[in-house]
């Protein structure tokens, strides 16, 4: 079977993805970026921080806490690495109706998850942290 | 004298209560019926005592056991949330392959995944109705425990009710035998101090009983007027007993003082 580009469909008004809940709030995350949705395995947390490392499918992987639910992960794949992100609940998988940017679950329209970004800050705070810690010890 | 007032002191004499003040042979034929009396009451209170006690220990048998039989089922009722839990677990794996399918599915593209998303999205919406009965069935065992909790509970309270009781009925058990034991000990220091036995003392109690009887019905006829029907009628049942009385007071007369 001939794999699509995942980032986009034939149909220009139409988005392959999943819609998660965090914090309360609905968020699409694009195919291309969502690759498996996993049970939550256990986590080894970077103390004072909303991140860990964990074993998903027999590979050591980043993961970033962005709520409180604890039951799944969503492996992404970020610019070729992967990350996987918790205190998320996976909603729905499939197409979606797009909108301006966005898409349509039940007639909600739903942003995308920004998981580059997510990922640009955790890794921005770890190095600030890992400056203070550098200071600190000179 | 009225005839009531003939016959009272009639009888009096013939039962030597003529005494000046002493305990009359009557009195003490009274002490004797009450003491009786009162051992009997005595004797038939240990004897339901001792029933009740009976069944007081049967009931706190057959609580024993429905306390048993309660904590069965609580436990049973625990153990029942593990093979749940496992039915949740496997559901939640069921939905998380049915969202990855749908994943799988729109990667493919709309021509190729469309009918893999289906699926995917129709498996999910089963597996997400199944959680939600399962849940509610969770809720409602859930109910179903504390209810048995809160029946076990109350069946530990009844026991402790029925053990306190059956404590009571021992200690009245064994207040009453000691009034039983008290009545006897009293029956033998009035058989002491008495100087008639316990047979006459009986005997003369049932003549007492009698007459007063015979007296109470006696003055009620003669409220009646027309006495002389009244005695003619009577005659026959109470000229023997005079003849009966006068023989006990002429015989009294003869006694040595």
């Amino acid at each position: 079977m001939t794999r699509s580009d995942p980032t986009t469909t034939a149909n220009p008004e139409r988005a392959a993805g999943i819609v998660v809940e965090v914090g309360g709030a609905r968020r699409f995350v694009p195919a291309g970026i969502a690759r498996e949705i996993v049970p939550r395995p256990v986590v080894s947390r970077v103390p004072g921080r909303d991140l860990g490392v964990a074993l998903v499918s027999g590979r050591v992987v980043p993961v970033i806490d962005l709520g409180s639910d604890r039951e799944q992960l969503v492996l992404c794949d970020v610019d070729g690495d992967a990350v996987a992100l918790g205190g998320l609940s996976v909603i729905e998988s499939g197409f979606f109706d797009t909108d301006r940017g966005a898409v349509r679950v039940g007639g909600e329209r739903v942003p995308e998850l920004d998981v580059a970004d997510a990922v640009a800050r955790t890794e921005a705070a770890l190095l600030a942290a890992a400056a203070t810690m550098r200071e600190r010890d000179a | 004298m009225s005839l009531r007032e003939r016959l009272m002191g009639a009888l009096q004499r013939a039962l030597g209560e003529e005494t000046g003040g002493k305990r009359s042979s009557l009195d003490e034929a009274l002490l004797y019926d009450s003491q009786e009396r009162a051992h009997q009451a005595a004797e038939n209170a240990v004897r339901l005592a001792q029933a009740a006690g009976a069944t007081a220990a049967q009931q706190k048998s057959a609580l024993d056991a429905a306390a048993d039989h309660a904590r069965m089922l609580v436990a049973r009722g625990r153990d029942t949330r593990t093979p749940t839990q496992q039915l949740r677990d496997t559901l939640e794996r069921a939905k998380l392959v049915a969202l990855n399918a749908g994943l799988e599915g729109a990667r493919l593209g709309e021509t190729a995944g469309r009918p893999l998303v289906i699926i995917a999205d129709e498996t999910r919406g089963l597996v997400v109705r199944a959680l939600e009965a399962l849940d509610e069935h969770l809720t409602m065992l859930g109910q179903v425990e504390r209810e048995r909790e809160r029946l076990l509970e109350r069946i530990e309270q009844a026991r402790t009710r029925a053990r306190d009781l059956a404590d009571e009925l021992l200690r009245a058990q064994a207040a009453e035998r000691d009034a039983e034991l008290a009545l006897v000990e009293l029956g033998r220091t009035l058989a002491k101090t008495s100087s008639t036995d316990p047979e006459t003392a009986r005997s003369l109690s049932t003549a007492a009983e009698h007459a007063r009887g015979l007296l109470a019905a006696l003055t009620a006829l003669s409220a009646r007027g027309d006495r002389g029907q009244v005695l003619g009628t009577l005659a026959p049942a109470l000229g023997p007993l005079f003849r009966a009385l006068r023989e006990l007071y002429r015989g009294r007369q003869r006694e040595p003082e």
